[in-house]
């Protein structure tokens, strides 16, 4: 029997943060299944998914990451899940899409196009916000990789994000995936 | 995995740089409505063409659409009709042109090529009535194109063939007269035409290709300029072998779209796919043009010495970058020269820095040849078909596609300007010099025989 176990880690990048954890893992028989890390701005944040030989451990496992020196002052939050949580979110049938919004940082950028998004039913599937060197300044740029169903008409879409982005004084962009794999993968 | 400066750059790449697809050809065989009377002809002709086209526009727009990538034309080309009309009496030849005009018309494409004859060793009558007939049927129809190859590295020059195509060049541009001769826009004479381009006027379905094919033809002139642009302007020492990985760079992505793009194209159309043509060919607009490339690598203008090498090295880029990106590349792929659809190109003739001779020079390193070229209405016939003769050498000798696309104006002369519209552009008419001195030439006719290709120097 394996019992599925969630762990959540923020706080101050620093280096023995990941080491610590597994090291705790490893001590319980866990085995880590998943794993995804970021930094942003010195804010360290890892989300991984572990399977466990025993019930209830994700409590233990939990006392022993806040007792361990290098993993001090961190945020960390461990729990128990039920396996059918952790089936992917059931899609219908979307077409991958990347949308790209471009200009100056102001508050609302991220709801002004997650509104819509939300109310076409499109999930974001991965999505970076960054700063970056664009056509010889400085942009504030995001990139959401999205599934967009089938049904959504592509076109009316384009020209709501468009208006949005007007709006917002930022350009917005919609392409399909396919595009950045053709260019860019050999 | 994407990074997202992959990500970023890809779309400064689709956005500022007016990416698109130029065409996307379908190719369609005709050999199935073969009739010796013209009514029956018509029909069958009428119906093929109606059959496999009519959701053509429809499916590329689309396509178009959920991609952000426009396909600017969608065109059809046929087998060469003059063996498709050969029972046909010559009197019956325009008729069938314009049923064809109609066909196309009613499917919403904006150009059939594919009145054509391949004459490189000698004609059939159908040949010779299809030849004859091209300057009514260029005048009297709105999108048919018309082609004739009369030269090949296997067979040599068909002095005879191009002797004739010096007259219709010239009775084309009379009868289209109101128009600076419009009518020659629509007629290439090639040599070693390629079976499979998809751009006009030359496009034509081959006898070695499939019932039914999707070709497409990617361009993005546009698009190298800037990518040479943004890296000269961030300063950093550059050689020419540093420009032409850039251009190689850049080629690649823009033929990996064009496949992307045609391939699904042919499946939704449920049609063969056939080749990406990965030529890089102008528009008038400003920033669209081969011209402005060549002085991005250094050129104070185009006909300044040093042209030929530039665009030797851009041709050369363009097809070594595509060639990576696609297994399926053909037609004519390599780098346009034609004059009155490049704004640079146009201007440099206007000013005096480019000559027909250099013109003629360069397009020995190109693809394709003399393309829309002005020349002053009252060249004779016999000069026309001696240029031709030239550049069909430039091709026979070297192995390639040359072709020549020439247009007297009529009452027009060096210093004025022919103006054509929309994509076919505007152009300052060239100086012919020396002409009326080859008449004894062309007047010898029959054939130059095919080059040896050992002793290659």
């Amino acid at each position: 029997m394996k019992y599925w176990i969630v762990i959540t880690v923020v706080g101050s990048d620093r280096p023995g943060i990941v080491a610590a954890v597994s090291k705790i893992l490893l001590s319980y028989k866990c085995n880590i299944v998943e794993l995804s890390s970021t930094i942003l701005q010195r804010q360290f944040a890892m989300i991984l998914i572990a399977t466990s030989p025993e019930k209830n451990a994700a409590g233990y496992i939990q006392s022993s990451c806040l007792k361990e020196k290098p993993l001090k002052g961190m945020e960390i939050h461990v729990r128990e899940v039920s396996p059918h949580k952790l089936k992917h979110y059931k899609q219908p049938p979307s077409q991958p899409f990347i949308i790209t919004v471009l200009g100056k940082d102001r508050p609302g950028l991220v709801y002004g196009v997650t509104e819509i998004l939300a109310a076409h039913r499109i999930n974001i599937t991965n999505f970076d916000a960054k700063v970056t060197k664009m056509r010889g300044k400085t942009d504030y740029a995001q990139i959401y990789e999205v599934d967009i169903p089938e049904k959504v008409d592509i076109t009316s879409l384009k020209k709501e994000l468009t208006k949005r982005g007007k709006k917002l004084k930022v350009d917005i962009d919609l392409q399909h995936y396919n595009i950045f794999r053709a260019i860019n993968e050999i | 995995m994407l990074s997202s400066d992959e990500i970023l750059n890809t779309i400064e790449m689709l956005k500022s740089e007016n990416l698109d697809v130029r065409t996307v050809t379908l190719g369609i065989s005709l050999r199935d409505c073969v009739h010796p009377s013209l009514k029956p002809l018509i029909r069958n002709v009428r119906r093929k063409i109606i059959s496999k086209a009519h959701n053509l526009v429809k499916v590329c727009n689309a396509i178009g659409e959920k991609y952000g990538i426009p396909i600017v034309n969608k065109r059809i080309a046929v087998t060469p009709i003059a063996s498709i009309a050969e029972g046909l009496k010559r009197k019956d030849y325009l008729r069938f042109a314009q049923a064809l005009d109609q066909a196309v018309k009613e499917v919403g494409v904006d150009f059939l090529g594919g009145y054509s004859a391949l004459v490189q060793k000698g004609f059939t009558k159908g040949d010779l009535n299809l030849i004859d007939s091209i300057p009514e049927v260029l005048s009297q129809t709105e999108r048919i194109c018309s082609s004739v190859n009369v030269a090949s590295t296997k067979a040599g020059i068909n002095m005879d063939a191009i002797a004739k195509m010096g007259e219709v060049i010239k009775r084309t541009s009379l009868l289209t007269a109101k128009r600076d001769g419009f009518g020659c826009a629509k007629l290439v004479v090639f040599a070693n035409i390629p079976e499979d381009n998809p751009f006009m006027a030359g496009a034509y379905l081959g006898y070695g290709e499939p019932e039914c094919v999707i070709n497409v033809g990617v361009s993005g002139p546009g698009v190298v300029k800037k990518e040479l642009e943004r890296h000269i302007q961030s300063g950093k020492k550059l050689t020419l072998h540093d420009l032409s990985e850039i251009i190689k760079k850049t080629s690649f992505k823009v033929t990996r779209v064009g496949e992307l793009i045609a391939r699904e194209v042919a499946e939704k159309l449920g049609v063969h796919f056939g080749i990406v043509d990965l030529s890089l060919a102008p528009t008038p607009k400003v920033g669209d043009s081969v011209g402005e490339i060549l002085q991005c690598l250094g050129l104070k203008f185009v006909g300044a010495p040093g042209s030929t090498a530039a665009l030797a090295l851009l041709n050369d880029a363009v097809k070594k970058g595509g060639a990576f990106a696609s297994s399926s590349v053909g037609g004519l792929s390599g780098a346009f020269i034609p004059v009155s659809e490049d704004v640079n190109l146009s201007h440099a003739v206007g000013k005096g820095y480019l000559s027909l001779e250099k013109l003629e020079a360069m397009t020995s390193v190109c693809s394709v040849g003399l393309d829309m070229i002005a020349i002053p209405g009252h060249v004779d016939a016999k000069t026309i078909a001696a240029i031709i003769a030239d550049e069909m050498a430039i091709g026979v000798i070297n192995n390639k596609t040359t072709a020549a696309r020439i247009i007297p104006v009529p009452n027009k002369d060096v210093g004025e300007k022919a103006v054509f519209g929309g994509l076919f552009g505007e152009a300052y008419i060239v100086a012919v010099k020396n002409a009326f001195c080859s008449d004894r030439f062309v007047e010898f006719g029959g054939r130059i025989p095919a080059p040896i290709n050992s002793l290659g120097n």
